[in-house]
């Protein structure tokens, strides 16, 4: 009897899995991607296709921003937004190596989802200043559009790097819950 | 190792679709700067800058028919080329 007992309480007490991502969030997450992937990748700069790629995943961030204050418990910034003392007890707690659980964003990445969509507008907002008469051709925008797009190509792949490491550490199935919107722990 | 693979190939595509056109022309048979810029303006642009490029074209910023244009040219003999 007592020998029974002990699983079963310990699967009720320790919940599996959870809806966390919703449909918009996964959407903008891998629309971004694919913008990211074209522009830096294989459209051409300066050319139509890759500045409408741009102003596209441009709006998008600032769709999810929207959707920060009315969409889902863990698509809003309330959620996950990192203050100080948020990213400190964090910071502690992966030291003392005692990972706090978080459903939703951990205080390390939503500094870094603020980091990549920031860098998105940026991109965009550079990217339409080199169209008018005023920075047309000038060096010094088109080399900080490059670095900044240097910034989020290394950003995302560090940012895919954790997600990598941090779901093995947490045992919690991160890549496969932004195609389901369901995080697995495992 | 796969994804290495992956980003490696991906990164040798974008070294092909990000490149700019190349002239390969000697220096010594490109025509002077000033008279370049004479023969563009004649065909109707207004320079706004006016650049060698990595691949050693001449490259011009400016506007043409009211719009901004960046055009490559062969060195030597003027003549527009695309990338």
């Amino acid at each position: 009897m007592s020998r029974l007992a002990r699983p079963v309480a310990s699967a009720t007490l320790m919940e599996e899995r959870r809806p966390v991502w919703d449909r918009f969030v996964r959407l903008f997450h891998w629309t971004v991607v694919t913008c990211v992937v074209l522009n830096y990748f294989v459209l051409e700069e300066g050319e139509w296709p890759h500045e409408w790629t741009g102003y596209f995943a441009a709006a998008f961030v600032a769709a999810r921003i929207v959707w920060g204050f009315i969409g889902s418990k863990h698509a809003r910034f309330s959620d996950f937004f990192p203050t100080p003392s948020r990213v400190r007890q964090h910071m502690q707690a992966m030291r003392s190596r005692q990972a706090e659980h978080h459903w939703g964003h951990n205080p390390l990445g939503a500094l870094m989802m603020l980091l990549l969509m920031a860098l998105v507008l940026s991109l965009g907002l550079t990217g339409w200043m080199q169209g008018t008469d005023t920075f047309f051709g000038e060096d010094w925008l088109q080399n900080l559009h490059k670095y900044l797009a240097d910034a989020l190509v290394i950003s995302a792949g560090l940012h895919a790097a954790a997600a990598i490491v941090m779901g093995r550490l947490e045992r919690t199935r991160l890549i496969k819950a932004m195609i389901t919107g369901v995080k697995e722990r495992y | 190792m796969k994804k290495i693979v992956v980003s490696a190939a991906l990164l040798a595509v974008a070294g092909l679709a990000m490149a700019e056109p190349s002239c390969s022309v000697p220096k010594e048979k490109w025509m002077p700067e000033a008279s370049f810029k004479k023969m563009v303006e004649e065909k109707g642009y207004a320079i706004k800058k006016f650049k060698v490029n990595k691949g050693q074209c001449y490259e011009v910023y400016g506007k043409k028919d009211g719009k901004n244009v960046e055009h490559w040219f062969n060195p030597e003999t003027g003549a527009q080329v695309t990338r």
